[in-house]
């Protein structure tokens, strides 16, 4: 068929891409080694600069993977939600998951009592999981998924309001901690915590594969869905757990990245021209992972000793793109 | 005669919203039965709760009291898979979904049957293909679902639900957003796949005129609290159609089975001539609410209607004796409304 060899280019390209964009990632930067001694260097061959081995395995080596995994993980559980609350504007952090964290790390680095000593991470997933049950709970008593989406975004409101008090009475040098947590970064991820986040978001994927058919169904709507045998009211438990699980890792160690989580999958849509999650699910995790990594490039402003927020990458390249192919898309015919 | 077996049916049924002290009471003492093979129009006014009925029937809102069976199964008691696979439901209005072909959006009605990943076996393509070729859209298959118009986006609709191989399809205004003509037809397609393929189609429509020209039998909705059910034409008889849909502006009329406005200017006119202009004639008279009567019931002002080979020409005759020829029927109700 015409569509699936459509889909192999999609995904052979994108693949490609982000194979370059990782190749010049390690070979630019702040430090610009070149290439033939990145690839000696990869090869296990002596002979190289010590420094430059260092940056490479423990810095720019965990930063692509990160980025990788975490562009990823916050596609896919951006796909999850636009599905299931019928809602293009949704994103991984509509059920409060980032408002969460962001109360766990700033109680932890504004208040910097017992808190601070679980370290960042920790804190943050604190938060999210705590937001988790609260939606878990509301979950299960409201009718409607929009009335679910209303109450997450209170939610998040209300515990963005309260970090704002706490920032209010905190000292600045604790307020500047917590701002460069909310600019989000690759860069923070060790190996070891790589350890933590890997497995998590695979396990989110997989999931996210598994109820694949479930969301398709749910692309008609909730009492459609409903009529075709899908179990609504699972579905949308589990899907806040997948969420959670996705969003709530990569937020704990890298931030609350903003705007991948939204766009990609409108771009994986434009893209392939296609509703169907099957494709959709493994599309977004990949071009949301090539897209993390190229705003991670972009961030470390290769030659030069400078780095951008990476959340202001995202937003300040992502959106004029995705607002170019949205109004491209209307312009093309189906204006409704 | 067979003894027809049957599909699905209300015991008593209330339906409603709600739980506990809080709940709100649409329609009680709801019974009725659906047999195979029949087309059931679901009628009523506005606000009278046919589409909580459907849901209730279809499943999605629990009965606030009483039972809904499909075949000898509470239906409130079958897995969401079982349940799928006995009832089929298009809901009313068009979902907004991108990205889908016609095909594997009537596709999705093979849920029921398909593995987890949703696979098609070859019978489950067969059977989507069938339904798409019932409802007369498989020339529209590779085309995106958001593209299509209202009409044919309705039938695709239907398509997903014949697709879901159920014995009961039930259907929340299906006929809303066409043109007469696509009503009609679609009314035929569904009672043509009723009678032949022995299911059971239970559909709301608020078009009375159409239910009771096309349904095998009517299920009557009056918000009042009575539920009536019967053939169309029984039921008009007993008057229960008139007594529920009549308002304080129009009527239905029992001898013509139109419905009529009760405003009227009173003047009498008479129309005479050959059939068809006859007709078209006193259809545009009646619209604007003259009174039609027969020359011999006494004075009125006469229209008398010649057709040469290729014009007609209404002849206008006053009581007054003044006569007017007017070439057109916007020419007569023109000078009509003069006189009057």
């Amino acid at each position: 068929m015409k569509r699936s060899s459509f889909v192999s280019i999609f995904f052979l390209s994108v693949f490609f891409t982000g194979c370059i964009v990782a190749i010049l990632s390690l070979s630019l930067g702040s430090v610009s080694i070149p290439l033939r001694d990145v690839i000696r260097i990869l090869l296990g061959d002596g002979g190289v600069k010590n420094g430059w081995k260092i940056i490479l395995f423990e810095l720019r080596l965990p930063r692509i993977c990160t980025s990788l995994v975490a562009g990823g993980a916050l596609s896919v559980a951006g796909l999850g939600m636009q599905t299931l609350f019928q809602n293009p504007l949704a994103g991984p952090f509509v059920l409060g998951i980032n408002a969460g964290a962001s109360l766990g790390v700033a109680l932890a680095t504004l208040l910097a009592g017992s808190l601070a000593s679980l370290g960042l991470a920790t804190s943050s997933w604190l938060g999210s999981t705590v937001v988790l049950i609260v939606m878990m709970g509301v979950a299960g008593k409201v009718k409607n998924n929009t009335t679910l989406l209303i109450l997450g975004l209170m939610i998040g409101y209300g515990v963005s309001a309260f970090v704002n008090v706490l920032i209010h009475f905190s000292s600045p040098e604790r307020i500047q901690q917590f701002i460069v947590w909310s600019f989000g970064s690759f860069s923070s991820v060790s190996w070891r915590q790589l350890l933590f986040l890997v497995p998590a978001a695979c396990v989110g994927f997989c999931a996210m594969l598994f109820f694949a058919k479930q969301l398709n169904a749910l692309l008609l709507g909730e009492a459609y869905a409903s009529t075709m045998g899908v179990s609504v009211y699972r579905v949308r438990l589990a899907l806040i757990v997948i969420t959670s699980l996705l969003a709530g890792s990569v937020t704990a160690f890298c931030g609350p990245v903003a705007f991948l989580g939204v766009a990609v999958p409108h771009l994986c849509r434009q893209a392939l021209k296609t509703g169907d999650h099957r494709i959709l699910i493994p599309a977004c995790a990949l071009s949301g992972g090539v897209l993390a990594l190229t705003a991670d490039f972009v961030a470390h402003m290769p030659g030069s000793a400078m780095v951008l927020p990476l959340n202001a990458v995202t937003s300040l390249v992502g959106a004029p793109v995705v607002i170019w192919i949205v109004l491209r898309s209307r312009r093309g015919g189906n204006v409704s | 005669m067979k003894q027809k077996s049957f599909l699905l049916s209300a015991e008593n049924l209330s339906i409603g919203y709600g739980k506990g002290g809080k709940r709100r009471i649409v329609a009680q003492n709801l019974s009725a039965t659906l047999y195979e093979g029949e087309l059931v129009c679901l009628v009523g006014p506005n606000g009278a709760g046919k589409t909580t009925l459907l849901k209730t029937l279809a499943g999605t809102q629990k009965p606030l009291a009483g039972k809904s069976k499909a075949m000898e199964t509470e239906i409130s008691t079958l897995t969401p898979i079982k349940r799928a696979q006995t009832l089929s439901f298009v809901l009313s209005g068009r979902p907004f979904v991108q990205g889908f072909t016609v095909f594997e959006l009537a596709s999705l009605g093979r849920y029921p049957y398909t593995n987890w990943r949703g696979e098609l076996q070859e019978s489950d393509k067969k059977t989507v293909l069938q339904a798409l070729s019932d409802v007369k859209v498989q020339h529209l298959m590779e085309r995106d679902f958001s593209e299509l118009s209202d009409g044919e986006s309705q039938r695709v609709l239907i398509a997903r639900a014949l697709a879901q191989d159920t014995p009961i399809l039930l259907l929340d205004e299906p006929t809303a957003f066409l043109d007469l003509p696509r009503k009609v037809e679609l009314l035929s397609l569904l009672r043509q796949y009723a009678w032949e393929k022995r299911k059971g189609v239970l559909m709301s429509l608020h078009d009375i005129d159409l239910a009771l020209r096309f349904a095998d039998r009517l299920w009557v909705m009056n918000p009042s609290g009575s539920f009536v059910v019967g053939t169309p034409e029984d039921l008009a008889l007993s008057g229960v159609i008139g007594e529920v849909f009549s308002t304080d502006t129009i009527h239905f009329s029992e001898d013509t089975g139109e419905w009529k406005l009760k405003e009227n200017l009173g003047a009498r006119v008479c129309v005479e001539g050959d059939t068809i202009p006859s007709f078209w004639t006193s259809r545009a008279l009646q619209r604007k609410g003259y009174t039609l009567v027969s020359v011999s019931q006494g004075s009125c002002t006469l229209i008398e209607i010649e057709v040469s080979s290729n014009s007609i020409h209404w002849s206008i005759t006053f009581p007054s004796g003044e006569k007017i020829i007017a070439p057109s029927i916007e020419d007569v109700l023109f000078a009509l409304s003069r006189s009057f």
